[in-house]
């Protein structure tokens, strides 16, 4: 059976991001995450190898380079990346002139920073990849310094905690693995709960959790804080309503945002 | 890239380096393989090269500052004054004997500075026409030098008069550049 070609092409989106995170893959893996045959996995890597997007090797398959994950942002948003726009747009809005904001690896946070147009903000970041989007001059942006942490390029250790121990937020936006109302806030990566604490800590205002609903009721590895470290969350439709209602009964900001069809 | 590439052979297993903001000291990093190494550095280029497994990248933090991304201001200077490294790579706009060396950023002013402060030896890197130059901001008198790496462009006194002060010049050859391996043999016989 033949598949349309926006199917091909979301797939081959799919595969890009995979690649953009972990820079290859096998063949027999991507069948299996794909749930579709080697031979089809093969063809559609055959046919982005001929764009010149990535490269074949025995039994499977790496990203060209590493500036594709720039370049080529755009046209590779996925229902989910839109999810994530919107909710981080909400969070701008909540951002005012003269803020000094603490901004934690998440990728989903980081995505705030085009949206801060015509604000004059200061940025403080673990997360050495936000210096590589294009931000508006009113925005300063400060990096922890520390540790750069694998291909996720956080930065954490004693570096990261010293600068931010100098500093006092106004607002304060992370991302999370997970949030419960049993768990807390939980994230995969050990290293960065001292930061995300750090950040909680030293942060006067609003402290924001941006997270699509796929987080929401969950409960990841290492602990970053508890509800009470924080003030609002925003996340979408997706998200368990019963956990919600949890939530706010604990006193926790909720706002929504509308969950993309997904097809 | 000669000059880095040489730059990068004189890292030991263990080293502790500082590489400051310049774009031809970063250019380090790609040609140090095989080795145990801590890089601590103020250049957001790091980012996007391909690191060898042995290299332990930290930054020092700071503002963000134009388009190459270098980290400036209190903390970089603060993160960094804790650090004692066996080597500065510092890439410069000027050295001269008399003037001593020169950054064109002022606000990197510091923290080269301090790069050479903090380090057992400081590494100059400087393409020929740097030589003899004095070019806007000065970081260090040219006896903080311990050795400069630049090409064979550069003007033979002011190499003279660098050397007069027991600075180690290695002078690449840029007509060999093409055959990469064999110059830098030859630069580094000439330096024993």
């Amino acid at each position: 059976m033949k598949s349309s070609k926006s199917v091909i092409q979301k797939r081959q989106d799919k595969i890009m991001n995979h690649l953009a995170q972990y820079q290859s893959a096998e063949v027999v893996t991507l069948a299996k995450w794909l749930k579709i045959s080697e031979i089809t996995v093969r063809r559609d890597l055959d046919q982005m190898a001929r764009k010149g997007l990535v490269e074949r090797f025995f039994g499977g398959v790496r990203l060209v380079s590493h500036e594709y994950v720039q370049t080529r942002a755009e046209p590779l948003s996925s229902d989910l990346d839109l999810v994530k726009d919107d909710i981080v747009r909400a969070a701008a809005q909540m951002i005012e002139d003269k803020d000094v904001v603490f901004i934690n690896s998440s990728s989903t946070a980081m995505r705030i920073v085009p949206y801060l147009k015509d604000k004059s903000v200061v940025i403080v970041t673990n997360n050495a990849k936000l210096i590589q989007l294009p931000h508006d001059r009113t925005v300063e942006v400060i990096l922890t310094g520390g540790e750069v942490y694998g291909n996720k390029q956080s930065l954490i250790g004693e570096f990261a905690l010293n600068t931010l121990s100098k500093i006092k937020a106004t607002k304060c936006v992370i991302g999370v693995s997970g949030i419960s109302v049993k768990g807390g806030i939980t994230t995969e990566v050990l290293p960065e709960t001292a930061i995300n604490q750090m950040m909680l800590k030293r942060c006067n205002g609003s402290k924001i959790v941006v997270t699509d609903g796929s987080k929401i009721g969950r409960e990841r590895n290492f602990l970053s804080g508890s509800l009470s470290d924080i003030t609002h969350l925003i996340t979408d439709d997706s998200a368990d309503p019963d956990e919600l209602e949890r939530f706010r009964a604990k006193g926790l900001k909720i706002t929504l945002v509308p969950t993309r069809p997904s097809t | 890239m000669a000059i880095a590439r040489y730059a990068a052979s004189l890292i030991n297993d263990g080293d502790t380096i500082l590489i400051n903001s310049s774009t031809t000291a970063i250019q380090i990093l790609p040609f140090i393989t095989n080795k145990k190494v801590i890089v601590v550095t103020n250049n957001g280029l790091a980012l996007s090269m391909d690191l060898a497994p042995g290299i332990e990248l930290i930054f020092t933090g700071g503002e963000v500052r134009g388009n190459k991304k270098s980290m400036v201001g209190e903390m970089a200077v603060n993160n960094l004054s804790r650090i004692r490294a066996s080597k500065a790579f510092i890439g410069v706009s000027g050295i001269s004997a008399r003037g001593g060396i020169f950054t064109s950023v002022l606000q990197e002013t510091a923290i080269n500075e301090l790069m050479i402060r903090r380090s057992s030896q400081c590494i100059i890197l400087a393409d020929g026409s740097k030589i003899g130059q004095q070019n806007n901001f000065q970081i260090g008198s040219a006896r903080d030098a311990s050795i400069l790496i630049t090409d064979d462009s550069a003007d033979p006194s002011a190499i003279f008069q660098l050397q007069e002060l027991g600075i180690q010049v290695h002078e690449i050859q840029i007509e060999s550049s093409d055959q990469p391996e064999s110059g830098k043999l030859k630069t580094r016989e000439a330096s024993r």
